[in-house]
């Protein structure tokens, strides 16, 4: 069974230009490894910029050393979502992918999920799909300065509205059964930006 | 007061009715309440009530949301004290900070902007 949301769009067949990190989340407590999602993120980051200036002209949204910046931002904040969502009973390593296809650049960030987990993040989804960004970005922070004893944002989707709301990302979710007896779910968070 | 890690140094400086906050490195703690150090050192900030408050992000060059959400609270209530006059220094070549600090401003339309 699969359940696209979003602006969900398959990994390109066409595709050249990729770059692929594996994690097994169960071989450190997460607490030891959250210092990583942002050496690979830097990491992703710094790597995307060896594109550039080669394929830099005017015509691109941003300057390489925002590319960088951003790149980084995002795949931070898709790591870290990841490694939360994650179903730590299943043996399921996260990885994440970036591709870059003319000017689009595409992370896939892939994680197991348990069924409860995915509920929670369907209603996430869905609020950020039918709100207006902008209006559902400064409502959540105001949301939270009023409750700041709020302890776990898994439910907040701050990162994400973030992406659409300042760097016009498209989202696009794919949940999948990958097997079942024991049932395991993967959840394929999709960012898209125009450079 | 200040805290300090391997990766980020959050600190206050007062001088006489100006406090100036500042936060260095990279900030990119789990969850809101990995956060909570940070948030009661802004917590005491806001009951002292300065009259003029300076947040220097200038060297802070990640942040992640989490962080985003506890810079903006903090933004909000200094708001709400509206006796305190707020700048907060950013630097135009960390993009985070570019967009976050719009933001912040339009939780707060008094919230001065400096970019060096």
């Amino acid at each position: 069974m699969t359940q696209i949301f979003g602006d969900f769009v398959e990994v390109s067949a066409k595709s050249k230009e990729y770059l692929v990190l594996g994690f097994s989340p169960s071989s450190i407590p997460l607490k030891q490894r959250w210092r990583n999602n942002g050496l690979s993120a830097d990491f992703i980051g710094d790597y995307l910029t060896t594109f550039f200036p080669a394929t830099y002209d005017n015509k691109m949204c941003y300057k390489p050393t925002e590319i960088k910046s951003i790149v980084s931002y995002i795949a931070n904040e898709l790591l870290e979502n990841a490694m939360k969502y994650n179903d730590e009973t299943q043996d399921y390593s996260i990885n994440i992918r970036l591709e870059l296809l003319n000017n689009n650049l595409r992370f896939y960030v892939t994680n197991s999920i348990s069924p409860a987990t995915m509920e929670q993040l369907k209603k996430v989804i869905q609020e950020l799909l039918s709100e207006d960004p902008q209006k559902l970005y400064f409502h959540r922070l105001e949301q939270n300065a009023i409750n700041t004893k709020t302890s776990n944002i898994i439910h907040s989707g701050l990162g994400l509205l973030t992406m659409l709301n300042d760097y016009m990302a498209k989202l696009g979710w794919k949940f999948e059964i990958i097997q079942q007896d024991p049932q395991v779910i993967t959840v394929t968070t999709m960012v898209e930006l125009i450079l | 007061m200040e805290i300090k890690t391997e990766e980020y140094r959050v600190a206050s400086i007062i001088d006489y009715q100006t406090i100036r906050i500042i936060f260095e490195g990279e900030l990119q703690l789990p969850n809101i309440d990995e956060y909570e150090p940070i948030a009661e050192l802004l917590n005491q900030i806001v009951i002292t009530a300065p009259s003029q408050l300076i947040l220097d992000l200038r060297q802070l060059r990640s942040l992640n949301s989490s962080g985003i959400i506890v810079l903006a609270t903090f933004v909000i209530d200094i708001g709400e004290q509206e006796t305190i006059d707020m700048i907060v220094q950013g630097s135009p070549e960390i993009t985070w900070q570019v967009k976050a600090l719009k933001n912040f401003r339009r939780l707060m339309p008094k919230l001065q902007l400096e970019w060096k």
